[in-house]
């Protein structure tokens, strides 16, 4: 009986506490909504990869070579090229490979055993999208693999011996005016996610934090003796918001620093397939080398504007709460708001343009990668656009939490009756 | 004329959210050097009053000035006059009691003179070597202690307090007051505090101003009180008034 108590008792605590119900219903939106975006970045992926079209620069000569690639190219639906301006073909396709010379000659000696095929791949921005743009070499790998097994069986009746030869690609990848070995670009998407995650784990938590450690020094009741203190309401403000930025920088650091160790612990070299000979994982040397010293200071800048973005925005939130429940209500929405533009942007892409540069920047989470794509690129003057738009929130942002410390309701707490909750007394 | 009383308060108004009014034309003054005590029941503005003149929250409409100083306009120039005490104030847990004081008290003063405010608050603490230990482990009446003598020891010239001896027990009540009148009587601090403990005011104040739904509905010494209610103490003049008041 008592137990029957206890447990009415407790299930009722959580059911009224507007934190979990806001959980739930953002738990369900959130990935209701994850799972569309990824649906339908999916399809776009397999349309792309369905309907890209190949440019082929086409070095050899002979006749062997030629059928292969019509026989590809039917395979395909018609959507090979013959090209012969890497540049001009890069612009239209997006994908340009080239025929070696020594192709047929290759493919007939009983001393060659792989072939490989040098390959250019353009992308605009790292995306599901663009990963499937490489994958499009995969393909086209196996159907000239095929190709070249059906023609050499049926209609020159060579030896079967010779259908034993590898195919593979030296891709690189353009990005901007940067070329990328593929492992490199492997590397630095894989990466690039990583630190794109914890960036938005370090900047989600720096808000929840400011809004936490608030709402604690309410419920400890040393908030109001300390706004009687003669000191101006933008001193604590300013307090808050750097002690929160240096406490999530260590945090963040000590991410980093075991996202690190965990990428060096890893295996040295990637594993061979048709589109990436073995070749050294230089990891984050890679990603160091590309984006440079420049690149690095640049993200820093970033990280730490973000943190001061979101410790602003915590302190803003964390004046509006009473106590720790209406932190947690407070907390959800821009945990999953800030985790949610993470994955946003790495299903669809950061494209690189004005618009997304001035988002990104107001949007803040999402700014240290998009900065080392833009550096990557050579668009300075969105890094330019993005630090401005991300500044003008961040100056914004603190502006509006020294206001509202000022205000009558940093001191009472915003409270949510049922009345306006539910719709009902 | 503001600069003639402590605290000078007139048609005072504040109003919440939904229309829910906390005062409604609240008007009463306090002399300087005197100890003057708000009481009335509970909800009827009392923290709301004082959160005003500690320039907390703003008054929706009306005058209060604290030493001829208008507490709206210049609020920085008040939190240098005056201290407050809120309701149940507590102290960061995680901090000892030592770096608490310290903390505070380096909000208000620099160098010598705040070596010396320190080891007073210290002194009124009364935490003996428990003042180097953790605040979490302190009890609710060593906290409110705790708190009070930060706010003592900065001398203000106006100290507000909010039910200053709430949840104390008779032994530290005891303290407490004889510590509000010492800082009253020695160092000339006027002092505002609110409080449920008809002993206490008594105790502790020269006049009183008796506040019900956000007015004050009887001011004066406690005796012209008891005389003009023919009542024994501050209680029954309490009882009858509010009675009264709410007929």
């Amino acid at each position: 009986m008592a137990f029957k108590h206890i447990l009415m008792r407790e299930i009722k605590a959580f059911i009224k506490n507007p934190a979990f119900i806001l959980m739930i219903v953002l738990m369900v939106v959130f990935y209701g909504g994850l799972g569309q975006l990824f649906s339908h970045a999916s399809q776009e992926a397999v349309k792309e990869a369905l309907t890209q079209n190949i440019g082929i620069i086409l070095l050899d000569e002979n006749d062997l070579a030629k059928e292969i690639l019509i026989y590809a190219n039917k395979t395909l639906g018609g959507r090979i090229f013959c090209v012969s301006n890497m540049s001009d073909a890069l612009n239209k396709y997006g994908i340009v490979i080239i025929i070696p010379e020594n192709f047929t000659e290759s493919l007939l000696s009983n001393k060659t055993f792989v072939i490989s095929f040098n390959s250019t791949v353009a992308i605009d921005r790292f995306s599901l999208t663009a990963s499937a743009k490489t994958a499009i070499l995969e393909i086209f790998i196996n159907t000239i693999q095929d190709a070249y097994r059906n023609i050499i069986i049926s209609k020159y009746g060579l030896d079967p011996s010779l259908l034993n030869k590898k195919l593979t690609s030296n891709t690189i990848v353009k990005i901007g005016e940067n070329y990328l070995s593929m492992g490199e670009f492997n590397t630095i998407a894989s990466i690039g996610m990583s630190f794109l995650m914890i960036l938005a784990i370090v900047i989600a938590i720096n808000a929840s934090n400011a809004v936490n450690f608030m709402a604690i020094e309410k419920v400890e009741k040393a908030f109001e003796l300390l706004l009687a203190q003669p000191i101006p309401r933008r001193t604590i403000v300013l307090g808050k918001l750097v002690a929160s930025v240096i406490a999530s920088i260590i945090m963040g650091g000590a991410y980093i620093i075991g996202l690190l160790l965990m990428i060096g612990g890893m295996s040295s070299e990637f594993p061979a397939t048709s589109t990436s000979v073995s070749e050294p994982n230089s990891g984050v040397n890679a990603l160091i080398q590309l984006i440079g010293t420049n690149g690095i200071i640049l993200m820093a800048v970033s990280l730490v504007l973000g943190l001061i973005y979101t410790g602003a925005l915590g302190i803003i939130l964390g004046s509006l709460v009473s106590d720790q429940r209406m932190a947690g209500v407070m907390v959800a929405p821009v945990m999953f708001l800030f985790m949610g533009l993470a994955f946003t942007s790495f299903i669809m892409g950061l494209e690189l343009n004005t618009i997304t540069s001035i988002w990104v920047g107001a949007t803040i989470v999402n700014l240290p990668i998009y900065i080392v794509y833009a550096l990557m690129s050579g668009s300075y003057e969105l890094i330019l656009v993005a630090y401005g738009s991300a500044a003008i929130c961040t100056i914004t942002l603190i502006g509006l939490a020294v206001w509202i410390f000022n205000k009558d309701i940093v001191v009472l707490g915003l409270r949510f009756e049922k009345k306006s909750l539910l719709g009902r007394k | 004329m503001y600069d003639n009383y402590a605290v000078y308060v007139e048609n005072l108004v504040k109003i919440y959210g939904k229309g829910n009014v906390g005062i409604d034309g609240l008007s009463f003054t306090i002399n300087p050097g005197e100890v003057y005590g708000l009481i009335g029941p509970n909800g009827s503005g009392k923290t709301t009053t004082l959160r005003i003149l500690a320039t907390l929250i703003k008054p929706t409409s009306g005058k209060a000035f604290i030493f001829g100083v208008d507490v709206t306009k210049d609020p920085l120039r008040i939190r240098k006059m005056i201290n407050y005490l809120p309701e149940e104030a507590g102290a960061y847990r995680d901090l000892t009691g030592m770096d608490f004081i310290k903390f505070m008290l380096a909000l208000r003063f620099r160098g010598e003179e705040l070596n010396k405010a320190i080891d007073e608050a210290v002194q009124i603490s009364d935490l003996g070597p428990k003042v180097f230990k953790p605040i979490r482990g302190y009890s609710k009446g060593m906290k409110r202690i705790l708190a009070l003598s930060v706010v003592l020891a900065s001398k203000p010239k106006l100290l507000i307090l909010d039910e200053p001896t709430t949840g104390l027990d008779v032994e530290k009540s005891l303290y407490v007051r004889n510590l509000i009148r010492k800082y009253n009587q020695e160092y000339g601090v006027t002092v505002l505090l609110s409080s449920h403990n008809m002993l206490e005011v008594e105790y502790l104040c020269q006049r009183v101003g008796m506040i019900y739904k956000g007015r004050i509905i009887a001011e004066g010494s406690i005796e012209d009180l008891k005389t003009k209610t023919n009542s024994r103490n501050l209680e029954e003049v309490f009882i009858k008034i509010t009675r009264e008041a709410s007929y």
